[in-house]
């Protein structure tokens, strides 16, 4: 099993490198297809392989796959393929893809390259709920960097198109509502699975770990970021927000996360690690 | 005099003739059917006609004639009901030339509007026209294929037919980069006039469905709106009006700017900063330039459009090498198929020749064999003859392949087999 599982780590970052080469290739033709778009299918059918993977390695080690650094990017990178997918599927539009390809050849490459054959990990590793817990808020986090990712291109487009200055990118990304309306569906998803990853948190603290303090600094900033996105959501939604601000706000908001967990990360001691 | 079998391109196109002998020479789909006929017939040869707005051209293969012009110009003066006399010189194409020419007609390189989609369609039909013909027209049914195969494959690893080329036509490809599909978007047409027309009457057949025209004379203003579907606002209601559209297009002759920055900064508040569009085809300006300061407006005047479509044309012209680079390419492949062609009837019969002696060794000995004997006999001898064929065959390919086989070669061969007595020889070299 274990070999199997060792050559699945060098076929995924291959398939996926193969994947981002036809998506390269309809980024830079932008070739109007009536039928469906190949790449398509083989993202897919690798993401259900990527997830297959996993499964197979959390079933042959015994653990969720969050007890390593590689596992984590492992997993990171089928998050991203999972909400890149969905997003692209809903909309109909392949044309952003080559972006979120290249992150998850990078990601799942430094996975393989840093994986080992360890079963060492801590016994909280193997509960369900937090396998479930974890999953769901690493879900929720990429679809938020997605959501995120989409706003920038939606801010350079929307910047092209005032400037008057058209170049690659006016001509081969979306339109700006096709971007708004992915970048929604991906703050949606990060919204509901980072709901889903903070209630099973909750859960898990209250009913399976004895030592627990709900003041720890990380779990204080995610429940704030999402208590902010969902509001945020709301208020555009109810409002009828759009255009350029709401990218801007949106980028800004992505951003204002991750400084903020990278402060947490630096200045406190928190038990939230994934070494 | 005659010469061998050639493809031969009779072109009358915007490049060698006028609009006027255009027209006059522009066939309808009876007199193509005719024509096809009279050359089927009289000359059997294979023929299939192009005809546009912009080009009517002649594909003939295997006209034996050096002047054929001069054969066809009858033909094609009472079938146009034209005096022979007053027919225009044509451009004339033999050969790769004249395969390189359709290419570039594909390709949409020949086209007044340098990467237009519309030929494309054009040349299929055509060569639908070839397959439903009574009469059989390989060698132009190959051309076709061909030149089908550049203007997809022009279309698809190149840039030549992307970007707008008129002011219209920018504005809704612009338009669409921020919308996408216009169906549900309000458009607005501030004038009634023939520019606002012709913007209204784009975006109308790009999808727009929901137009509000603005205009001072109240008449104009209604026939527009009516024409497009569309319902009439008096102009003073241009900002109110503008609250609520996506698309803004402006064609007036006003002299003062009809929607001012501080207007329109109320009117991006009262509208959430949602994005609009607006397009200001006017001179003098209709709408203050310092408007497009304002965050999700997004303001484009004539000046624009036109820098855009300058560029777009610049992109095009830039991508001539990519698109000659694969007309390169199917012209060779185009000669190979041809030069291959020439051995096909020598390999024929030289096969049907084996095949012939086959079968009658088999039925001088089937007597004294039974069935399963006879039917493995059947095999051997096919497994023996295929491999005794394959070198010669593959010789006689590799060989018209690099335009080593001479006509010697080829005489060599029918002689050896004495293949004159059982088929009739018809190779070129």
């Amino acid at each position: 099993m274990l070999i199997v599982l060792q050559i699945a780590e060098i076929i995924l970052p291959l398939l996926y490198a193969a994947i981002f080469a036809v998506y390269l290739r309809q980024f830079l033709t932008h070739s109007e297809r009536g039928d469906r778009f190949p790449g398509s299918l083989l993202l897919y059918g690798t993401l259900g392989f990527h997830l297959t993977y996993l499964t197979a390695h959390s079933v042959y080690l015994h653990h969720f796959p969050v007890s390593s650094r590689a596992e984590f990017l492992s997993l990171v990178a089928l998050c991203i393929g999972l909400v890149y997918a969905f997003a692209e599927r809903k909309h109909k539009e392949a044309n952003t893809g080559v972006f979120f390809i290249a992150l998850i050849v990078a990601t799942q490459g430094w996975s393989s390259i840093l994986m080992e054959p360890s079963t060492a990990h801590p016994l909280l590793h193997e509960n369900p709920i937090y396998g479930i817990h974890v999953i769901f808020t690493v879900f929720g986090f990429t679809a938020l960097a997605v959501s995120a990712l989409y706003a920038l291109m939606y801010v350079l487009l929307s910047r092209q198109l005032k400037s008057r200055n058209l170049g690659m990118i006016f001509r081969r990304l979306p339109p700006l509502n096709t971007l708004e309306n992915m970048s929604r569906l991906s703050t949606i998803c990060g919204i509901a699975f980072l709901g889903l990853g903070l209630a099973t948190g909750h859960f898990l603290a209250v009913y399976v770990l004895d030592d627990f303090s709900f003041m720890d600094p990380k779990i204080i900033i995610t429940y704030i970021a999402w208590a902010l996105y969902a509001a945020g959501y709301l208020i555009v939604k109810w409002r009828r927000l759009s255009g350029l601000r709401m990218g801007y706000l949106s980028l800004g908001a992505y951003l204002a996360l991750i400084a903020s967990m990278v402060i947490v990360n630096s200045f406190f001691n928190t038990f939230h690690s994934f070494q | 005099m005659t010469s061998q079998k050639q493809l031969t391109v009779i072109s009358f196109s915007h490049r060698n003739t006028g609009l006027d002998d255009r027209d006059a020479l522009a066939f309808k789909a009876g007199e193509v059917e005719a024509f096809v006929g009279v050359c089927h017939q009289t000359w059997a040869c294979e023929a299939a006609v192009l005809t546009t707005c912009n080009r009517t051209e002649f594909y003939l293969y295997g006209l034996r004639h050096d002047d054929v012009w001069a054969h066809l110009k009858d033909i094609v003066s009472e079938l146009r009901g034209i005096d022979a006399q007053d027919l225009p010189q044509p451009a004339i194409l033999k050969d790769e030339a004249g395969a390189r020419h359709l290419f570039r007609v594909a390709a949409s390189l020949e086209s007044v509007a340098l990467g237009e989609n519309q030929i494309l369609a054009q040349i299929k039909d055509v060569h639908d026209q070839i397959l439903s013909g009574d009469g059989k027209s390989p060698m132009l049914d190959r051309l076709f294929q061909y030149a089908i195969r550049v203007g997809k494959q022009v279309r698809t690893d190149t840039s030549l037919c992307e970007g707008a080329l008129s002011i219209s036509s920018a504005a809704v490809d612009l338009a669409a980069k921020i919308f996408g599909k216009f169906a549900g978007r309000q458009i607005l047409i501030v004038g009634a006039g023939e520019t606002a027309e012709t913007a209204a009457m784009h975006f109308s057949s790009s999808g727009a469905d929901t137009f509000i025209v603005l205009n001072r004379s109240e008449d104009r203003g209604q026939r527009v709106a009516q024409r497009f579907n569309g319902i009439y606002r008096p102009l003073d209601e241009l900002a109110e009006a503008c609250k609520s559209a996506d698309i803004a297009v402006f064609a007036t002759s006003a002299q003062d700017h009809l929607l001012t920055h501080a207007q329109m900064k109320s009117v991006m508040k009262n509208r959430k900063h949602r994005p609009i569009f607006l397009i200001d085809i006017s001179n003098p300006r209709n709408v203050d330039p310092a408007v497009a300061k304002l965050g999700s407006a997004f303001l484009y005047n004539i000046d624009d459009l036109e820098q855009v479509v300058r560029a777009n044309l610049d992109s095009r012209k830039s991508e001539i090498p990519a698109v000659d680079a694969i007309i390169d390419h199917m012209v060779s492949e185009w000669q190979s198929w041809q030069q291959s062609m020439q051995v096909t009837p020598t390999i024929a019969s030289l096969a049907r020749f084996f095949e012939e002696v086959r079968a009658q060794e088999i039925d001088r000995h089937h007597n004294g064999i039974s069935e399963s004997e006879r039917a493995m006999l059947d095999n051997f001898s096919r497994g023996l003859i295929k491999k005794l064929l394959h070198n010669p065959i593959m010789y006689l390919r590799s060989a018209v392949n690099d335009e080593s086989l001479s006509a010697e070669d080829l005489d060599l061969v029918w002689s050896l087999y004495n293949l004159d007595n059982t088929t009739e020889k018809s190779d070129e070299t």
